[in-house]
């Protein structure tokens, strides 16, 4: 393969990621990585690393347009952050100590996870209450308010320790896969915080670009981010998803939602068998 | 504050995605026809430092992966004026794991 196919094939693979990651929901990454191991025979730590890059460009790029628009909770956000950065460490450190199948094995079950995720769907918003919001947070002024056609509606936060604790996995995770696990992070605001959907997904993306700089240096240091992989797949995605994002108001996205579970989950099943075959 | 960090985010990112096309297309009329070979040259970081194709792509990466950095740096600065001594101890902490896993490397 020379350089121009093998770059050209992985911008296009990686546009269509990042569209269908804007569309569903579900980010890029966990596709991208499959993608360059399986059918680009990258490196599994230059996939991660190149995946890592497109998380902070797609993430960073997305929280500029939805810090404006008021969902995001930017005090619960940073406060967040503290664990996930501290994860984000520890899970990138991993990276350079586990042998690489177990890596490819853990992504893979990463995988089938969030396409059951998918495939299950979003549930409904639990009613929001301000006043069973926990002390911590009332302390820190982490409630907020969800704009809405009749003014802001308040909001409490539940839970605050055991959402900052599911916050530490996500950044492991991050760490250790080169991507935002954006799954999880949601499903702590959403389930176990009580925070509005709404809010969980856009604080959730906002928080995903500090985690990923967390584990960037550290990838840097090992040289898993290598620019020739690294290129075609960032500025892919972010075409991709920006793409994705001027379609998504005016599309029906579930049956699309269930295709890319089903990719999602194909691409898992290889993941894992790499990761336990011989 | 949330005007700040949007424009602070947008800039960051446009001008990394800016800096990689660049080095990319540079990178790939002098490197275009070659085969690709992955385990050669790719042993030293240094590798790619320097102004040459790949160098200037990972200027670009650099700039994309500080760009959240200065996103908490400039969050950090606006809590110091608000007084809010509480928050801004929160992102100076943040601050610090992000340098100290950046430093390690630059």
């Amino acid at each position: 393969m020379s350089v121009w196919e093998f770059s050209l094939g992985v911008f296009l693979g990686s546009t269509l990621a990042g569209f269908l990651g804007a569309l569903t929901g579900l980010g890029g990454g966990v596709v991208l990585v499959p993608l360059l191991v399986l059918v680009f025979r990258v490196d599994l730590h230059h996939a991660l690393g190149a995946s890592l890059v497109s998380v902070i460009a797609t993430s960073s790029g997305a929280a500029a347009a939805y810090v404006r628009e008021g969902y995001t909770n930017l005090r619960l956000g940073m406060f967040l952050e503290l664990a996930t950065t501290l994860g984000a460490l520890f899970g990138a450190g991993l990276l350079g100590v586990l042998p690489k199948r177990l890596v490819a094995l853990v992504f893979g079950l990463v995988l089938l996870h969030s396409a059951y995720l998918s495939y299950q769907g979003r549930l409904e918003d639990q009613p929001i209450d301000p006043k069973d919001s926990d002390p911590l947070a009332k302390r820190l002024r982490l409630e907020g308010g969800l704009p809405s056609p009749e003014g802001e509606r308040a909001y409490g936060v539940r839970r605050l320790l055991a959402g900052l604790g599911l916050m530490g996995l996500a950044g492991v995770l991050s760490g250790l896969l080169g991507i935002g696990s954006g799954a999880i992070k949601v499903l702590a605001m959403d389930r176990v915080m009580g925070l509005p959907y709404k809010v969980s997904t856009t604080t959730s993306n906002f928080m995903i670009g500090v985690t990923a700089a967390a584990s960037a240096g550290i990838y840097l240091r090992q040289g898993y981010i290598d620019p020739r992989v690294s290129f075609p797949v960032m500025l892919g995605v972010l075409l991709g998803a920006f793409l994705g994002a001027r379609i998504l108001p005016r599309s029906s996205t579930s049956w699309l939602r269930t295709l890319f579970a089903l990719v999602i989950a194909a691409l898992g099943l290889q993941m894992v068998a790499q990761g336990v075959g011989k | 504050m949330e005007r700040w960090l949007s424009w602070v985010l947008r800039t960051g990112v446009l001008l990394a995605a800016l800096l990689v096309s660049v080095g990319a297309l540079w990178y790939l009329m002098v490197d275009g026809q070659r085969e690709i070979l992955w385990d050669c040259a790719l042993k030293g970081v240094d590798v790619h430092r320097g102004l040459s194709p790949t160098g200037l792509i990972h200027l670009g990466l650099l700039l994309l992966i500080l760009t959240p950095v200065a996103r908490v740096a400039l969050a950090l600065g606006l809590y110091l004026e608000e007084r809010d001594w509480t928050f801004a101890l929160i992102t100076f902490w943040v601050l610090l794991v992000l340098l100290g896993s950046l430093l390690g490397y630059l």
